[in-house]
Order: C-alpha cells, then sequence, then structure tokens
C-alpha cells in the first residue's frame, strides 16, 4: 500500500469516517504496523485540538459507582488504611496513610541498598516500583488496618535476588497452609511457594526479570490454601493478606 | 478545566493523577474522573447523541483508562488527549458497529440547528494554544464544505453516509473530499 494510502487511512481512522469493517481492519493494522500506528498518532495530534475545544457536559452522578462497582470486581489489589512508620520518607508514608480502601493486613518489602539497585540498573532490568534509588539502608513499613494483627513482612533484596517472609500472623489454621503470591501488572499471580511454620523464611526471587510498562507497583498476595498448597497453580482459598511493595 | 488544557504536561495536574491512577490508587483515579469525566461526557454524547449509550462508553472508557494507565506516557500525548482519544475510539467503535446492523439514526434536517451552532462555536473560540491556533487557520483555509465535513465527522461522528445525504452527493464523493480535505489539512499544518 502506497504511503500516502496509508496517510488517508490513518486520517480517515482519527477523522471517524472508516465504516465498521474498515475500522476494524485499521484497529487489526495498529496492533502490527508501526508505522501505521505513527501515522495514527500523529493525526490524532493534529486533530486532539479539535476535541478540546468542546464544551464540557457533566456525566450523570451514578457513572462513578457504576465503574467503582467495577472495579471492584476486578482482581486488583488496593491501598491501605493505616501505617506504622518505622523509617520511611514521609511522603511516601503520607500517601499510603491517606489511601483507604480495603485492605486485611499488609507488608510492605524493604528494599535493596542503592548499590543493588544500580547494578539492576546497568543491567537494563527495570525496577518501577523503585523510582528512585534508596539513600541508604533499608526501609521498612508494616501496614495494617485498625484492630487487627500484623500479618507478614516481605522484604526484597535484589542484590542477593532472596526474598524473605517474616509470619506476624497466627499460624495458617490446623489441615491448611498460607501461600505465597507475587503479582505483576496485568499478569496472573506466580506461587512463590507455601510459607512455612518458621516465622522467618527466605525464598529465592528475582523480582521483575522482564520490563513491565510504566509504574505498577508489584503486588504480593498471601491466600490460605489446603496443606501443601494450591494445586491448581492458581490461589483457591481467600487472599487473607496482601500489599505492594515500595522502597525509599 | 481551560487550564487544565492548556497547561504544559510537566505540570498537567492529570498527569500526576494518572501516574497515581496507575499504581492502583483509587483515590486519585477518583479526582481523575472528576476531573475529566464532563469534558469525555462531551465528547462522547456528540458523537453517539445518545444518552444511555453516552453513559456505557464512559463507564467503559474509564475502565479502559484504569486498565492503561500504567501503559500511558508522555509521548502519546498530554492526560487529557490520551483520554480524550480513548473516549472517541470508543465511541466510534460502538457508533459505526451500530451502523453496521442498521440501528443507526441517519441524518436529518432537524439534526442541523445544534450542529449548526456547534460549528459557529468552534470557529470564534478563543484560541490559547499553538495547535488549536494552527489547526484553527488550517481549517479556516479549506473550502466551506471541507471544513464542515471534517468538524462533523471529528465532533458529531458523523458518517460519510450521513455526510453524503447531508451534501446530496455520492458517498464516493464524501470520501474524495475528506481525503483530500485531510491531506490539505496536513500540509497547512506542516508549512
Amino acid at each position: 500500500m502506497e504511503k500516502e494510502t496509508l496517510e488517508e487511512i490513518a486520517g480517515e481512522y482519527v477523522l471517524g469516517t472508516l465504516s465498521h469493517e474498515e475500522r476494524r481492519t485499521a484497529k487489526e493494522r495498529l496492533k502490527t504496523d508501526a508505522n501505521f500506528a505513527r501515522l495514527v498518532h500523529e493525526w490524532e495530534e493534529r486533530l486532539n485540538p479539535l476535541s478540546e475545544t468542546q464544551e464540557p457536559v457533566a456525566a450523570p452522578l451514578g457513572i462513578w459507582h457504576k465503574i467503582s462497582h467495577a472495579l471492584d470486581d476486578q482482581p486488583v489489589i488496593e491501598p491501605i488504611p493505616e501505617v506504622t512508620e518505622i523509617d520511611a520518607p514521609q511522603d511516601r508514608v503520607t500517601k499510603l496513610a491517606t489511601s483507604r480502601n480495603r485492605w486485611r493486613a499488609a507488608f510492605v518489602g524493604a528494599m535493596a541498598l542503592a548499590a543493588s539497585f544500580i547494578g539492576l540498573q546497568a543491567a537494563g532490568i527495570y525496577l518501577p516500583f523503585f523510582p528512585k534509588p534508596a539513600a541508604e539502608g533499608r526501609f521498612i513499613a508494616v501496614l495494617n488496618p485498625s484492630g487487627t494483627s500484623t500479618g507478614f513482612v516481605i522484604r526484597v533484596d535484589v542484590g542477593t535476588k532472596k526474598l524473605e517472609i517474616q509470619r506476624l500472623a497466627e499460624k495458617a489454621p490446623q489441615g491448611k497452609d498460607y501461600e505465597l503470591w507475587v503479582i505483576e501488572p496485568k499478569q496472573s499471580p506466580k506461587s512463590l511457594n507455601v510459607v512455612g511454620k518458621d516465622s522467618v523464611q527466605q525464598v529465592g526471587y528475582s523480582p521483575l526479570t522482564k520490563s513491565p510498562q510504566g509504574q505498577s507497583p508489584l503486588t504480593f498476595a498471601i491466600s490460605l490454601e489446603p496443606e501443601g498448597g494450591s494445586k491448581t497453580g492458581q490461589p483457591t482459598g481467600p487472599i487473607v493478606f496482601s500489599g505492594q511493595l515500595i522502597t525509599q | 478545566m481551560t487550564d487544565l488544557m492548556s497547561s504544559s504536561s510537566s505540570n498537567d495536574p492529570l498527569l500526576r493523577l494518572l501516574q497515581e491512577t496507575a499504581s492502583n490508587d483509587r483515590d486519585a483515579f477518583r479526582l481523575l474522573y472528576d476531573s475529566s469525566s464532563a469534558k469525555l461526557f462531551g465528547v462522547i454524547l456528540r458523537i453517539v447523541k445518545r444518552q444511555d449509550l453516552a453513559e456505557e462508553i464512559l463507564q467503559e472508557t474509564y475502565l479502559i483508562i484504569w486498565n492503561k494507565a500504567n501503559s500511558y506516557n508522555p509521548s502519546l500525548g498530554r492526560p487529557l488527549s490520551w483520554m480524550m482519544t480513548i473516549a472517541r475510539n470508543k465511541a466510534l467503535d460502538t457508533l459505526r458497529g451500530l451502523e453496521a446492523k442498521s440501528q443507526t439514526f441517519e441524518y436529518s434536517e432537524s439534526d442541523d440547528a445544534p450542529i449548526q451552532s456547534a460549528l459557529l462555536a468552534i470557529i470564534p473560540e478563543t484560541l490559547d494554544s499553538t495547535d488549536r491556533m494552527s489547526l484553527q487557520n488550517c481549517l479556516n483555509e479549506a473550502t466551506e464544505q471541507a471544513r464542515e465535513s471534517v468538524l462533523l465527522a471529528y465532533i458529531h461522528g458523523f458518517s460519510r453516509d450521513e455526510l453524503a445525504a447531508r451534501y446530496s452527493v455520492p458517498v464516493n464523493t464524501i470520501k474524495t473530499w475528506l481525503r483530500r480535505a485531510l491531506i490539505d489539512l496536513k500540509n497547512c499544518l506542516e508549512r
């Protein structure tokens, strides 16, 4: 297809005048043809000012609640009610403290010395949950909702590729085991093994061997499984603890 | 809203909200919704012209924004532009899909009054951004029919068939107009 024709199709795609079928074809092409995607983006930039000149129209009040309920149905683990600070920068703690969704308990993993972080950057591994290297030392915050016991504390050390999990909660009930999961952005949970009966346990773990896009944090969760752990490779019991990895 | 639109990326309050949304921060997402939903709803409603559909599309749009927030980066445009593109695409997909099933609303003369006022509203807009000024100037250079066709399509979701009915010309003629208008616009903007 000649460049000019592709240019016209991209223009009409953004203008909105392609037919349903043409539009579908263009969408498919967007996924595989970087040149076409670039042309479409250029047209979006050219014509976007036309959207911006439009008068706003207030959306009906109930719509946010529908969106919010839809989000509740998504498997996303959310922020945090209360913070016990051990030694973390105030702005981050404040942000966590002001979030107020449903957590049952949480951990936050401390992170890596600056040297480890720099090493990873040099190796091209992206750590979106560490927007900047820790200034020095380790930091940790334990988060738990009011009136409940603390669950687990997780520390990740990218230098040694070790994850240390410390159980502060009660042991799993008879016939059950806790199982630790890591959830990378948009991925299914991956098991990091059953949590043993010891209060502190280490497992080998190399965080983010691939580079997720954006700044989504890494989420850890603990589910209550039959003894020996989930047989399906995915959590089968309730998620009893969850939290996200932060640093600083 | 004007402040939100005219601000540069670096100090755009929507940028921070979008970044926090990418970290699954529901409070930030709520603020993002509060700051942008009227703009997006206006864009969607003008295209699909049906309140119930527009409400559904708005919901879907924000769910997409929630799920895609971590893939946003400033090279994709300013946050509001990025979100409006998602909204427009969703609205156009829905509208063209309905047309394919013949459930759409054909152009009629009675549609013209609000559209004409909308067209008038665009042209004399007080312009505060270079991009908008350039686009405005280039649209003003186009023939009246070309300008109107582009605006009716982009803002009001007119299909080629609807434009053909409005101007009483064959659909292929509309296609030729639109493509010529777009290429003229591009050439003008690149001058």
